[in-house]
């Protein structure tokens, strides 16, 4: 259970990263291609595909760390 | 050797790189503790987004959206050209079948976007799908998705079109001819890229083209399921006829996908790409539903009326008979995002599609030198009639308006909420950051009579900062400064909470106003977009206006936001750069807080005796019926203080050839003769009807024009600079109506109108002009053979 739960906030957390990110995000570590095969699908460069996935996973993990909802801190900080 | 970088490093990690960059990476892992770090928090982050997306769940539906999906599906369907200006009130059905797909599939929780809705609206294949015990919802459905467990028995293709320089190329059309002797077409979208279903297996020919450029063609046998990469690069034509090149080594993919869900890739070996899994929802997690029209069709069977962008269909107005129609009629229009699209396209290389060019918007971009009236009403007008320069033969009607002017120290006191989207897709530099910047502008100009609240709204809504005096200005800087991007969007309940703060807080004989800001890729919930547009108009009645901003390039659609500030009495801008914010927001704070007539409206009556037929350029989407005018119950447009607006009619004079049809002779109504004012040589009329902001009944100023047949030489600058706007505009649209007109000659008209350019917009215009000259150049000799 709490394995899946986890999986849950990992899967959160990817669906509010841009779309650009996500995109190449589930390419890369779902359907496992490579940056090559990547930049040939979604028409970015080679480059540009590892700028997204760097950032992607970057994201992921603050926002793991960070780990509350953003609308809820907002509240918070006031 | 070499210091790497980190993007090196994580693509070490989790892809291949050259043996010397691998070297460079290991080594100064070896050296550098920080990096040895982040390799295990790369490691760990990728582990677990691999874990989570082998385990990811298929949710369940909620009842509501059951309920809503049953409800919907049994609703008649709306012409597919409705669907796109309306964005999808009756389109909710489909809007759910994808997104019940994308649970399924893929638990994208993700917002639809007009394509996806029109993807399913306009599948060519509504054949009900198995029933499937994972989403009950589904079989109720006309959607091409498939359940999981059923194969597919159609081929998907989908790419990006690429220019030489391997920048996405929008708007080129893909053509898949099928087995079956059908033509499959779409058209790549803004971002270049495209995606097509339902083509049959067997041998499928793909061709791509767009104007100026030489096609490409490529072939594949793909078996049923498969899902076809294929992204073409398109090199410009040269200047001769089209050339249709073949075997120009276009990459094509084919999938053996075959899967079932659960099951998520199959490795094959390069450059075979695998997808798996339900196609549309595949292509649509992808991204790639941009042109999601596939129509099975003869070659060149074109729909008009449809965009991937999401901005409206517009045909150009055409000629209009003076006898047929001797009135015309349009709401007062002010917003000028439409230029700052154009700019955007043009400034990436890049010809915007013909519907993001708003002809009256562009010219309206632009201050002219109105002088406003000096006996305090709310307009002057000037008016100016010179030739045509696209057309020997006919007039150009200049009409400018001025509104009132208001001085700093007048202006009344401001109650504004900041409505703020901080779902994600706003985290990008060219939105969040953005948006904070412009707020700051803003905040910076008000003092102690304003007031200021901050609602922000994602997957929830919140009050960040409750209505706060002008002049507390680190507590609101430090409010905006604490916002931050990420989450999903709902734009519905934030608008509401958005208003109730307003009048909370409401400034009688103030302005009060809610400020959106946005990326326009909000949906509203499942309340229908038909009651949050009432609700914005019932707000607009009591007093509280909308303003909509919109930040941000790829998702961006502007037919929403424009129709949400059209409803809320308010005005839209689209804001790309902090230069756009300042002026948006700070050069014009006056005229885009302070409302100084609403409702206005502007109708044209010539002179038959002078006038043969007439055009009028841009304002497509405001025309409205002659006899609305005079109703005070039909909304106008709203002008703020300060502003001009410019309207421009092309005339053919009596006595010319008229390029109106012409109408059919009447039995029963013999022709009136005409009256006094109509021998007086009058050109025409320029009637206004206007309410004060704070007014329900209309007001009317009037000014008949004459046409002196001032030559082009003699007409002021401003006339040349609009004139070379609006040429401008037909040619990036590729108008019926251009003429002769050429981007040189519009280097001329906009050159000669420099001498007015408070703010340098006009030369950046000219700088716009010289980098539209090779775009425009490359497309003309496909479009003449």
């Amino acid at each position: 259970v709490e394995a899946r739960e986890a999986a849950q906030e990992v899967l959160e957390r990817l669906a509010a990263l841009p779309a650009s990110q996500r995109e190449v995000l589930r390419l890369k570590f779902q359907e496992e291609l490579s940056y090559r095969d990547i930049s040939v699908v979604t028409g970015l460069t080679v480059n540009h595909v590892g700028v997204l996935i760097h950032q992607g996973l970057k994201a992921l993990r603050a926002r793991a760390e960070a780990d509350r909802p953003p609308v809820v801190a907002l509240r918070r900080a006031r | 050797m070499r210091t790497p970088d980190e993007h090196e490093l994580t693509r070490h990690l989790v892809d291949e790189v050259d043996a010397e960059t691998a070297a460079a990476v290991d080594a100064r892992l070896r050296d550098d503790p920080e990096w040895q770090a982040a390799a295990d928090e790369t490691q760990q982050t990728a582990r677990h987004l691999r874990q989570a997306l082998a385990a990811e769940p298929l949710p369940a539906l909620t009842d509501d959206q059951r309920r809503a999906i049953v409800e919907r599906s049994t609703a008649p369907r709306r012409s597919v050209r409705r669907a796109v200006l309306l964005a999808g009130v009756g389109s909710l059905a489909a809007t759910l079948a994808i997104a019940v797909g994308a649970h399924v599939f893929l638990g994208d929780t993700e917002t639809p976007k007009v394509e996806d809705r029109l993807q399913v609206r306009i599948d060519p294949a509504p054949a009900p799908p198995p029933a499937s015990s994972r989403a009950p919802a589904v079989p109720m459905l006309p959607a091409p998705a498939l359940a999981p467990g059923t194969a597919p028995t159609t081929v998907a293709v989908f790419g990006t079109v690429l220019d030489e320089s391997g920048a996405p190329l929008p708007g080129a059309r893909i053509e898949a001819l099928g087995p079956d002797g059908n033509v499959y077409t779409t058209t790549a979208g803004g971002d270049g890229r495209f995606g097509m279903t339902g083509v049959p297996p067997g041998r499928v020919e793909l061709k791509a083209k767009l104007p100026g450029f030489m096609e490409v063609a490529g072939a594949v046998s793909a078996r049923g399921g498969n899902l076809v990469a294929w992204s073409p690069t398109l090199r410009v034509a040269a200047m001769t006829e089209s050339i249709t090149v073949t075997g120009a080594a276009p990459r094509v993919m084919v999938s053996s996908a075959q899967t079932l869900a659960g099951q998520r890739s199959i490795q094959a070996p390069a450059p075979t790409v695998v997808v798996s899994g339900d196609q549309s929802v595949q292509l649509k997690a992808l991204g790639y539903v941009g042109g999601a029209r596939t129509v099975p069709g003869p070659v060149g069977a074109e729909l008009p009326g449809f965009n991937t962008e999401g901005y409206g269909y517009r045909a150009d107005n055409d000629f209009l008979d003076v006898a047929v129609h001797p009135q015309s009629t349009f709401a007062m229009d002010v917003d000028t995002a439409s230029n700052t699209n154009v700019r955007r396209f043009l400034t990436g290389g890049q010809l915007p599609p013909a519907d993001a060019v708003r002809i009256e918007e562009m010219i309206n971009y632009f201050t002219y030198d109105y002088p406003p009236s000096r006996d305090g009403a709310p307009f002057a007008a000037h008016v100016e009639v010179g030739p045509a320069p696209w057309r020997p033969g006919h007039r150009l009607v200049r009409i400018g308006l001025k509104a009132r002017e208001i001085e700093a120290v007048d202006r009344p006191a401001s109650n504004l909420v900041f409505l703020i989207d901080v779902s994600g897709s706003m985290d990008e530099p060219a939105k969040h950051p953005l948006v904070q910047a412009s707020l700051r502008l803003l905040v910076d100009r008000l003092d102690a009579r304003d007031r200021v609240a901050i609602v922000v709204y994602a997957g929830a809504a919140g009050l960040v900062l409750p209505s706060t005096p002008g002049d507390q200005k680190a507590v609101i800087t430090a409010a905006i400064d604490r916002l931050r991007a990420g989450g999903s969007t709902n734009g519905g309940e934030g608008i509401q909470l958005a208003y109730d703060t307003a009048a909370q807080s409401f400034i009688r004989g103030g302005v009060n106003r809610v400020i959106l800001a946005t990326d326009g890729d909000f949906n509203v919930g499942l309340t229908d977009q038909g009651g949050l547009v009432r609700m914005i108009q019932e707000k607009a009645k009591q007093g509280v206006f909308l303003s909509a901003l919109g930040f941000g390039m790829g998702n961006y659609k502007d037919d929403t936001l424009e129709s949400l500030a059209d409803k809320g009495n308010g005005n839209y801008a689209y804001i790309d750069t902090i230069a756009e914010a300042r002026r948006a927001l700070v050069e014009q704070m006056n005229a885009t807080l302070v409302t100084v007539a609403k409702d206005a409206k502007i109708q044209v009556e010539f002179n038959p005796a002078q006038v043969a037929s007439y055009r009028l350029l841009g304002y497509e989407n405001r025309l409205m019926r002659p006899e609305e005018f005079e109703d005070d119950a039909k909304d106008g447009g709203e002008v703020g203080a300060g502003h001009t607006v410019t309207a421009l009619y092309e005339v053919v004079p009596a006595g010319g050839r008229s390029k109106a049809a012409a109408a059919p002779p009447l039995r029963y109504q013999g022709s009136r003769p005409p009256s006094a004012a109509a021998r007086g040589g009058e050109l025409l009329t320029v009637s206004v009807r206007y309410k004060e902001p704070d007014g329900s009944k209309s007001s009317l100023l009037q000014w008949p024009v004459a046409d002196a047949g001032a030559s082009l030489e003699e007409a002021s600058p401003d006339f040349r600079f609009a004139a070379g706007v609006a040429a401008f505009g037909m040619l990036l649209r590729d108008s019926p109506h251009r003429g002769q007109a050429t981007a040189a000659q519009v280097v001329r008209l906009a050159r000669s109108g420099l001498e007015h350019d408070a703010g340098g917009y006009r030369a950046e215009f000219l700088s716009l002009v010289h980098k539209a000259q090779p775009l425009l150049a490359a497309r003309a000799p496909a479009r003449r053979p």
